[in-house]
C-alpha cells in the first residue's frame, strides 16, 4: 500500500520532464533537441476559442501552428526540414519515440515545409488537420558538414488536459490523507480493557 | 422551602426522553443562532472585504486569510462538541451558520439596500472544507489527528473548492484598452466610493518568487497555520466549554 | 430591587442623551464635515461640469472637469503617491463604464505630482432610478477621499432594463449584471444540502445532547467508542467524496476556461497638464479674515508675463466659487452648488503686460460660515489655500494657487 502511495505521490510531484521523443516538457517549457541543439516547441490552435499553448500534441483539429523557436544561434546558419508523417499508434512514451526510422523518412510526408534557413530563429508552421488521428513530426536540420534527424510523435483530436500546475500538490496532500484516513478507518475499535470486563 | 428539592418530576424513561428531546429543541437553535451571529461577526472583522468582493479574490491574500481565519470557530465548536457529546460536526456547523448569516447579510445590505449586483457579492464556499474537517475527526476520533491533517486539509482545500465558482470572473477583458480580468472590471464598473481600487489588498508580496505557481504555495501556508490556530482555539473552546458548576444532570 | 425600573429608565435615559451630543457633531454632512484646511489645502476642484442632470436608465453622462494638486500640502495628510478618481454616489446608482485623466485610462490607481493640474473625464451609465447628489472624488491612500463639487442628478426608468454587456479576450459576450451567478448559485446550494444532511444525520439520532453528555462522561476514556464503525464509514465515505467532487470542479472549471488572468493590480503614473498659470506670478502679501463680515481679504503682488492685461475673475476654494461679476460670471447649478455670483470685488484694476502690481481682493459670502471654512481659524493649521483666476481681454484664462497664513479680525 505504501508503495503505491509514494509512486502516486512521486508520479505527481515530479514536474522535471516528460515528453514523446525529440519533444520535451521542461517545467514551463517545451523543448525541441535536434542533435546537440534546442528549440523551442509551441503549438497553437487560434480558432479552439482556446488560445494555449501546446507542447507536441493538438487537441482539437482544425487550424493549427506550431512554431519553433531557435534557442542555439548556429541554427540560424542552418537549415531546417520539417515533415509529418501519418502514423498507426500514439506515442509510446518510451525511448523509441526519438529513435529515427529511415523507412518513415523515405514515406511521402503528410506535408512537408522543405529545407530553408531561418537567419530571424523562427519557424512558423501552419497546418490545418481535417481529422484527428496520430503522427511523426520529423526535424532534419543541416549546416555545413553536419546533419540532425529528431523525431517526435504526436496526436491530433486526443485532447489530455492533464493535471493543472495548480492541482498537482493539492491531489497528492488529498491521496496521502485519504489513505491515512483508511488505514485509520480499518483499525478495529480498541478492545475494552480488563478492568470492564471484570 | 421544605424537602421538595430531591424529587424529580420525572418518573418514566418515555417521560425524560420527551424532556431530553425538548431540551435538544430549545438548545440547538440557540446555539445555531448564536454561532452564526458570532461567527459572522468575526469573519466580517477578520476577512471582511476578501469575502464580500469578486475583485478581491485573489491567489494569495484572500487564499492565505479565509482558512486560517475560519478555523477558530470550528476548532473551539470541536472542542466543546466533541469532549462533552462525541458530536462531530462542529465544523460544518460553524461554516453552514456563516453562510447562511452570509447570504442573509449580501441579499438584504449589498444588494437590497446598496444595490450591488449579487454576482459580485457572492460569499466563499467553505462547507467543504467544514466537511473534511468534520470527517477526519470523526474517523480518527482524535483532536490531535484532526488539528494536523485535518488542518492541513482544510487550508488546501479552499481555493480548489472555489475555483469553480470564481473561474469565470477570470476571463480576460481588453477595457477601454487595458487587460482586466471579468472581476477587475466588474470592481471598476460598480462604484464602491468608500472602496477604491487601491484599498485591495491583492497579489501583494514576495510571493512572486515562486513565478506562476504561487496559490499553491500560499494554500499550503495556510493549511500551517490553519494548523496551529486549530489547536490555539481548541484551548480557548476548552475555556469555554467549562462545566465547572454544573454538578448533576 | 425597589427602583429596577427607575434605575433601568435612568440608564436608557444616559444612553440616549450620549448618543444624541455625541451624534451632533456628524450632523455636518460629507464635503462639510471635513477641516476647513484639509479643503482648501489638498485637491482644489475647477471647471466640473456634468452633461446632463436628468436621463433614463441606461443612458449615459459624461462628468468633465480639472483638479490642481495644491502646492502647499498639509504636512499631516498622506500625498497622492496613490490615489484613484472615483465618484461620490449611494451605491452603483451608475456604473462606470469610463474615466479619464489626462486622456489616460483611470482603471488602475494613479500617482500625482503635487503642485499639478490634471483634467478627467467620466463617463457614467444610469443603473437604477434615484435622485442623487452626485460629487467628483478623489480617494488618496491613507488619506482618504477628496472631495469634489457635487450636482444633483436624477435617474428615471426600470433597473430591470439594465444590461451591461462586455465582450471577453475569448470571444464571449456577457452581461456582468447576472454573470456567473447561478453556477456559484449551484455550488453553494449543492454543497449546502450535503452540510444539511450531514448535520441532520446527527441530529436525527434521536435527543443528542443530555443523553450524550451523560454517556460521554459514563465512559470517560472508553467514550471513543460512542462512535460506532458504521458512523466512521460515513465519515469516509462523506471525506473522499468531498474530495473527488472538489477535483472534479476544479477540472471542470479548468477545461471550461482554460484561459484565465489573476486579478490586475498596477499602478501608473500620469504625465501632468501644462503649466495653466501662463506666465502670470503671484505673491502673496497678507491675508485676513474679517469673522463678523465673513469675508476674506488678501493682497497679493501679481506680475503679468503674458502680453494681454488681465483682470482678476474668480478665487474658489472648497469648490466655493467667488465671482467677480465684472470680470466673469457664474451662476449655481442647483440648490447646493455653492457659487457667490457677486462674491468678489478688488482694487487695483487691470494688470499691464509687464507690469508688476498690488491687488487687493475681497471674498464675501455666508458660505465661509455656512461651509464651516472659518473655522480655519481654530485648526491646527490655520492656513489658507485657493486658485485665483485672471482673464485677459480675450477671455483667455491663467489659473494661479495662492496660500498663505490667514489672520482673524474680530472686530
Amino acid at each position: 500500500m505504501l508503495k503505491t502511495l509514494y509512486i502516486i505521490v512521486f508520479a505527481l510531484m515530479s514536474t522535471a520532464s516528460w515528453g514523446h521523443g525529440g519533444v520535451m516538457n521542461e517545467g514551463n517549457e517545451c523543448k525541441l533537441r535536434v542533435g546537440p541543439y534546442v528549440m523551442n516547441f509551441s503549438g497553437y490552435q487560434p480558432e479552439n476559442n482556446v488560445s494555449k499553448q501546446f507542447c507536441d500534441d493538438m487537441p482539437t483539429i482544425g487550424k493549427s501552428i506550431i512554431v519553433l523557436d531557435f534557442i542555439d544561434n548556429k541554427l540560424r546558419d542552418m537549415t531546417v526540414n520539417f515533415r509529418v508523417i501519418k502514423a498507426e499508434v500514439a506515442a509510446l512514451g518510451t525511448a523509441d519515440d526519438g529513435k529515427v526510422n529511415n523507412a518513415e523518412l523515405a514515406q511521402t510526408p503528410f506535408f512537408e515545409i522543405p529545407a530553408k534557413r531561418y537567419p530571424t530563429g523562427t519557424m512558423t508552421i501552419t497546418q490545418d488537420f481535417k481529422e484527428k488521428g496520430h503522427f511523426v513530426g520529423y526535424v532534419v536540420i543541416e549546416g555545413e558538414n553536419e546533419k540532425f534527424i529528431s523525431r517526435f510523435p504526436f496526436s491530433v483530436g486526443y485532447p489530455n488536459p492533464g493535471i493543472p500546475a495548480g492541482l498537482k500538490i493539492p491531489i497528492a496532500v488529498f491521496l496521502v490523507i485519504i489513505v491515512i484516513m483508511i488505514w485509520l478507518a480499518r483499525r478495529k475499535p480498541v478492545v475494552l480493557n480488563e478492568r470492564k470486563e471484570d | 422551602m421544605s424537602a421538595v428539592h430531591s424529587v424529580s418530576a420525572i418518573t418514566t424513561a418515555e417521560q425524560q426522553h420527551r424532556i431530553y428531546k425538548a431540551f435538544d429543541w430549545i438548545i440547538i437553535p440557540i446555539v445555531v443562532l448564536v454561532v452564526i451571529g458570532a461567527f459572522h461577526i468575526h469573519a466580517m472583522l477578520t476577512i471582511g472585504d476578501w469575502d464580500f468582493w469578486i475583485d478581491w479574490k485573489d491567489r494569495r491574500w484572500w487564499v492565505t486569510v479565509t482558512p486560517i481565519s475560519l478555523i477558530f470557530f470550528p476548532a473551539a465548536l470541536h472542542y466543546l462538541l466533541w469532549e462533552n457529546f462525541r458530536l462531530p460536526f462542529g465544523a460544518t456547523l460553524a461554516c453552514g451558520g456563516l453562510l447562511i448569516g452570509e447570504w442573509a447579510n449580501r441579499i438584504a445590505n449589498f444588494v437590497g439596500w446598496a444595490y450591488f449586483p449579487l454576482n459580485m457579492v457572492v460569499p466563499g464556499e467553505i462547507i467543504p472544507m467544514a466537511l473534511c474537517l468534520d470527517a477526519v475527526l470523526i474517523i480518527s476520533r482524535s483532536l490531535t489527528i484532526t488539528g494536523v491533517l485535518g488542518g492541513m486539509l482544510w487550508g488546501i482545500i479552499f481555493y480548489p473548492a472555489n475555483w469553480a465558482l470564481i473561474a469565470p470572473f477570470h476571463v480576460p477583458v481588453e477595457y477601454n484598452g487595458v487587460m482586466m480580468s471579468v472581476a477587475d472590471l466588474i470592481g471598476y464598473n460598480y462604484v464602491r466610493t468608500g472602496t477604491p481600487e487601491y484599498i485591495r489588498i491583492i497579489e501583494e508580496g514576495t510571493l512572486r518568487t515562486f513565478g506562476e505557481d504561487v496559490t499553491p504555495v500560499s494554500a499550503f501556508f495556510a493549511g500551517f497555520i490553519s494548523v496551529l490556530a486549530y489547536f490555539l482555539w481548541l484551548y480557548i473552546g476548552k475555556w469555554f466549554s467549562k462545566t465547572t458548576w454544573m454538578k448533576r444532570i | 430591587m425597589l427602583n429596577f425600573k427607575k434605575s433601568v429608565l435612568m440608564l436608557l435615559a444616559i444612553m440616549v442623551g450620549c448618543i444624541a451630543l455625541y451624534a451632533a457633531p456628524a450632523m455636518a454632512h460629507g464635503e462639510k464635515s471635513q477641516a476647513a484646511y484639509l479643503r482648501m489645502r489638498t485637491l482644489l476642484w475647477y471647471d466640473v461640469e456634468v452633461s446632463t442632470t436628468k436621463l433614463k436608465v441606461n443612458e449615459e453622462l459624461v462628468m468633465t472637469g480639472k483638479f490642481y494638486w495644491f502646492y502647499d500640502w498639509p504636512s499631516n495628510i498622506a500625498k497622492p503617491e496613490v490615489a484613484f478618481l472615483n465618484i461620490g454616489i449611494p451605491g452603483p446608482v451608475f456604473i462606470r463604464k469610463a474615466s479619464y485623466i489626462n486622456g489616460v485610462s483611470g482603471t488602475n490607481s494613479t500617482r500625482f505630482d503635487i503642485g499639478e493640474t490634471y483634467e478627467f473625464k467620466v463617463i457614467l451609465k444610469a443603473r437604477r432610478a434615484a435622485r442623487v447628489h452626485m460629487h467628483a472624488l478623489m480617494n488618496v491612500k491613507e488619506a482618504g477621499p477628496l472631495i469634489g463639487p457635487g450636482r444633483w442628478v436624477e435617474v428615471t426608468g426600470d433597473m430591470a432594463d439594465f444590461t451591461n454587456e462586455v465582450t471577453t479576450l475569448t470571444g464571449e459576450t456577457i452581461d456582468l449584471e447576472h454573470y456567473g451567478l447561478v453556477n456559484a448559485v449551484k455550488w453553494h446550494i449543492f454543497w449546502g444540502v450535503i452540510a444539511a444532511a450531514w448535520l441532520l444525520y446527527w441530529i436525527f439520532q434521536g435527543p443528542i445532547l443530555i443523553p450524550r453528555y451523560k454517556k460521554v462522561k459514563l465512559l470517560g476514556d472508553e467514550a471513543d467508542d460512542m462512535i460506532t464503525p458504521a458512523n466512521r464509514m460515513v465519515g469516509l465515505v462523506m471525506l473522499i467524496g468531498t474530495i473527488v467532487v472538489v477535483t472534479w470542479s476544479y477540472f471542470n472549471a479548468y477545461a471550461q476556461y482554460p484561459v484565465t488572468i489573476p486579478l490586475q493590480s498596477g499602478q501608473i503614473t500620469i504625465p501632468a497638464l501644462p503649466d495653466a498659470a501662463r506666465g502670470v506670478n503671484v505673491e502673496m502679501i497678507d491675508a485676513r479674515y474679517r469673522v463678523p463680515g465673513r469675508a476674506l481679504e488678501f493682497t497679493i503682488k501679481v506680475t503679468n508675463n503674458t502680453n494681454s492685461p488681465i483682470k482678476l475673475g474668480e478665487f474658489t476654494s472648497a469648490n466655493i466659487r467667488w465671482m467677480n461679476p465684472e470680470v466673469s460670471q457664474a451662476e449655481p447649478a442647483d440648490s447646493h452648488d455653492p457659487v457667490a455670483s457677486n462674491g468678489m470685488s478688488y482694487e487695483g484694476g487691470a494688470v499691464m503686460p509687464g507690469q508688476t502690481k498690488l491687488l487687493k481682493a475681497t471674498c464675501t459670502d455666508a458660505a465661509w460660515e455656512t461651509y464651516r471654512l472659518a473655522k480655519l481659524i481654530y485648526d491646527p493649521d490655520s492656513r489658507f489655500g485657493g486658485l485665483i483666476f485672471f482673464f485677459d481681454e480675450e477671455g483667455n484664462r491663467s489659473v494661479v494657487a495662492i496660500g498663505g497664513p490667514l489672520l482673524p479680525v474680530f472686530i
